[in-house]
């Protein structure tokens, strides 16, 4: 199990500053992000629909009062498949002072990774979606794909913000 | 008694008290002052007498009594409220508020302001020395035989004095005759004695009775025929904070070198007699200290409103619990559906009150942070009257729509653009009354000033019918500044250049239109605020300046109607009406658009589906909901009305962006999120744009 090595890794070297994770899953992937940026995880509800939203842009939804996007990453990143199940989960993220919620297609665990332990990300000439990836790392047997997701929250490309907020 | 924890109260009860006497002052009718009105003036001046007396702010009291001495003069009819004395007294409230706000922030007197209102008062405090008919000794309040009675209310030691219902107590008491004098004094062991006297036509028994019913204390001994009240030596009386008292030395060492306040603390007994003879059994007179620990319930009017100030961040955060509050409340209703328990008549009794009870609750969280724009309309007369007077202008202003509700923020962000727009209508919109003359109008010009709801916005709208903007010379400008024109260039563009940034310098707009100066900054504020500024006008004619202002938690009613099944709410006030389109009512013109036929009128129908992108969305079928918006109709399809519902407008920009079409978002019943759909914009996308404005069409309204 990949929590007990990392748990040992942890009291061997408590001097290397760790900074912890949420692992989640897009399809057969596994991403990741600083858990600081996460408010809360829950369970997908339908969605109020935007019009003229692009369409990895799935509408809105109330968080207590607030309403916040809901950005399917998966069709972002043009996976073939962006279905909805019962473990379908929304990741509500506050950055940038607002509110955006990703959908996930499960939440996978909490990582905590030291700096030497992420990889700087491949340099591909094609993706532009790799653009948003900071590095890749590791849990267990699983690779994990370190998003910057404030970088790609108020990305032009995303367009979640009115042109003149994004400064 | 420690006086000291109730000074905020004092500042903020002096500055409503001073609020409400310029509301009275500026509808005094100088031919034929309303008795009431002199009276409310009266009443506050009082109260602000009695105040600055105990906090030992006797310069204060001096000049309020001064005040008290004009109104009775004016009450006897022996003084007019001539427009001057109405601007004196107008004066001396600013000059006590600005006094007020000194002696809050440093604590000390400045009496720099005070001293000459005092000695420009002073002649008007004695226009009738020659046939003074106020009496030294007190006019029986009837015409029966009346008894002094001293009444004594014994409180016990775990009640202090801000415990009591003093306001309840002085307004009992005023109704059955009048109170002479109040003096509490600190008894053995902690206990606390009030000592009133009382002028009454009453029975001893029933001024007892009520005494008891009021204070629930056995501790009430009332004594006959007492002589008339004189500080006992030796009681800390609440009222007469004599000058060289220390126990009220709250303001420092300053004290009032305008006059003792001996002289003054014995006219307020002469005073109290203009409430029982004017006003009879409303005579109440209602003296410094109940007004500092209570309120009297009878005294609501507009002005005289009470307040607590409250975090607005705590307001929203309730706000949103209530909310939640509706949406948990729905889902138990539903849940308690379906759990079959809809037999059992005492669960579904209870469910429903619940229901009643967060709605309510919910529709009076929203109330907090709203506020009627008389608010803000209520500062106009004043800067009307003002500036009228100094310009040499005779203007009426009338303003419509105060009830209209908008978010204390917003409110206080639009005072300061509202008040310049008047004062620019005033200066160079409305001319002199000879030049108004000499163009064939009224001597007098109109200010008008309008709020209304308009769908997804608040609309204030600055009328008058002063000379209008000056087209040449506004393009002219325009030219020398280089700002390519077109030559037919509609007027609204025109108007629209002179708000370009920029423009509107003093030595340009100012000059040109006689306008300008700070629009600019009105502009920008307004544009600040997610509003706009939009101007009509009429060489000769007159100016209409409207600001649209979106409400950030304004409440909106709202129909509720599916579109492609999808919730939409749409503003109630945009509806002109909803109509089942039967076959043959529908019409293409040339094969696309297409038209409804409402009675003789054919309503161009706009295509959602294209506009909003929404799948699905049918109209051959639906119900086809006419709106009327900038003048204009339209047609929207949709498949069903779901039912009309106030809803609270909740920013998608906050978290998302803006969205084309869409005034904002709000949460159902069910906690699904449902968009409010932007008329306005519906009808400027789908419909042909207004002749002449398709270059320089502003920006977007609503946002």
């Amino acid at each position: 199990m990949h929590n007990s090595i990392l748990s040992s890794r942890a009291g061997e070297a408590a001097v290397v500053p760790t900074r912890e994770y949420l692992a989640f899953r897009l399809g057969d992937e596994d991403y990741a992000i600083d858990i600081l940026k996460v408010q809360e995880i829950r369970v997908f509800e339908a969605v109020t629909k935007l019009p003229g939203a692009p369409d990895y842009i799935k509408g809105v939804i109330n968080l207590r009062g607030l309403i916040a996007p809901v950005i399917d990453l998966r069709v972002k990143f043009g996976f073939k498949e962006a279905a909805f199940g019962p473990f379908t989960v929304v990741v509500v993220l506050y950055v940038h002072d607002r509110l955006v919620a990703i959908v996930a297609d499960a939440v996978v665990d909490v990582v905590a990774l030291t700096e030497d332990e992420i990889k700087p990300p491949p340099e591909f000439a094609t993706s532009v979606n790799v653009e948003y990836v900071m590095g890749l790392g590791a849990s267990g047997d699983h690779m994990l794909i370190l998003l910057d997701i404030e970088k790609l929250v108020s990305s032009q490309e995303l367009g979640l913000f009115d042109a003149e907020a994004t400064a | 008694m420690d006086l000291s924890r109730f000074l905020p109260m004092f500042f903020q009860e002096s500055e409503e008290h001073l609020a409400a006497m310029e509301g009275h002052l500026l509808r005094l009718d100088p031919a034929s002052p309303d008795a009431e009105a002199l009276h409310s003036i009266f009443r506050a001046a009082h109260s602000i007498k009695g105040n600055s007396t105990i906090f030992g702010a006797t310069h204060l009291a001096e000049v309020m009594h001064q005040i008290e001495s004009i109104l009775d003069h004016m009450r006897k009819e022996v003084l007019r409220p001539t427009s001057d004395v109405i601007s004196l007294l107008l004066e001396t409230c600013d000059a006590v508020r600005e006094e007020l706000r000194h002696l809050r922030d440093s604590g000390d007197t400045d009496q720099t302001a005070l001293q000459p209102l005092y000695e420009r008062l002073q002649p008007l405090t004695q226009a009738d020395a020659q046939h003074k008919s106020v009496p030294d000794v007190p006019v029986e309040p009837s015409a029966g035989r009346s008894e002094r009675f001293r009444i004594e209310v014994q409180l016990p030691p775990s009640r202090d004095m801000s415990m009591l219902p003093l306001a309840e107590l002085y307004a009992e008491l005023g109704a059955l005759g009048r109170i002479e004098d109040v003096q509490a004094s600190d008894g053995a062991n902690g206990a606390a004695q009030l000592t009133l006297f009382l002028l009454t036509s009453e029975r001893q028994e029933t001024v007892r009775t009520k005494l008891v019913s009021l204070l629930g204390t056995k501790s009430v001994r009332v004594e006959h025929n007492q002589p008339a009240p004189r500080a006992a030596a030796g009681e800390d009386t609440v009222r007469p904070a004599r000058a060289g008292d220390s126990a009220f030395g709250f303001f420092g060492e300053e004290r009032s070198s305008l006059g003792s306040l001996a002289s003054s603390s014995g006219s307020i007994m002469r005073t109290t007699v203009f409430d029982s003879t004017t006003a009879g059994r409303r005579a109440v007179d209602h003296d410094s200290s109940p007004s500092m620990l209570g309120r009297r319930a009878t005294d609501r009017m507009f002005f005289d409103r009470s307040s607590i100030r409250v975090d607005v961040d705590k307001v929203d955060r309730l706000l949103n619990l209530a909310g939640e509050l509706v949406i948990a409340q729905s889902i138990l209703a539903e849940a308690a559906q379906r759990s079959g328990a809809a037999n059992d008549a005492g669960l579904r009794d209870s469910v429903a009150h619940v229901a009643r009870q967060t709605r309510e609750l919910q529709e009076a969280v929203m109330g907090i942070r709203l506020l009627p724009l008389d608010y803000l309309f209520s500062r106009l007369p004043r800067l009307v009257r003002d500036l009228a007077q100094k310009l040499s202008k005779d203007v009426e202003l009338t303003t419509h729509g105060g009830d209209t509700e908008l978010d204390k923020e917003m409110i206080e962000k639009l005072a300061d653009p509202l008040m310049h727009l008047v004062r620019n209508s005033l200066d160079h919109g409305i001319e002199p009354p000879a030049a108004r003359e000499a163009a064939g109008k009224r001597r007098r010009g109109t200010v008008q000033i309008r709020a209304s709801h308009q769908g997804g916005s608040i609309l204030v709208e600055v009328q008058d019918d002063g000379a209008g903007f000056d087209r040449d010379r506004i393009l002219r400008t325009a030219e020398q500044r280089g700002t390519p024109l077109h030559p037919d260039i509609s007027d609204e563009q025109v108007w629209q250049l002179a708000f370009a940034p920029g423009f509107s310098t003093a030595d340009t707009v100012s000059d040109v239109s006689g306008r300008g100066v700070g629009m600019d900054v009105v502009n920008r504020n307004i544009r600040a605020l997610g509003g706009s500024v939009e101007v009509r006008s009429q060489r000769g004619q007159g100016t209409t300046i409207a600001l649209r202002l979106p409400l950030t938690l304004a409440i909106l009613d709202g129909m509720s109607v599916e579109i492609g099944g999808e919730s939409f709410i749409l503003p109630l006030s945009f509806i002109a009406e909803a109509l089942v389109p039967q076959s043959g009512q529908v019409k293409s013109i040339t094969g696309g658009p297409r038209v409804v036929q409402v009675r003789e009128s054919y309503v161009p129908l706009l295509d959602l589906q294209a506009l909003l992108h929404i799948q699905g969305a049918s109209t051959e079928t639906g119900i086809a909901i006419v709106v009327e918006a900038d003048g204009r109709q339209a047609a929207l399809g949709v498949d069903r009305l779901l039912g009309q519902q106030q809803v609270v407008i909740k920013s998608l920009e906050a978290n998302y962006r803006h969205v084309p079409g869409i005034a904002g978002a709000t949460v159902l019943g069910s906690g699904r999120v449902a968009l409010i759909l932007d008329v306005n914009a519906l009808l400027r996308a789908g419909l042909a744009p207004v002749k002449g404005m398709e270059e320089l069409a502003p920006e977007p309204v609503e946002r």
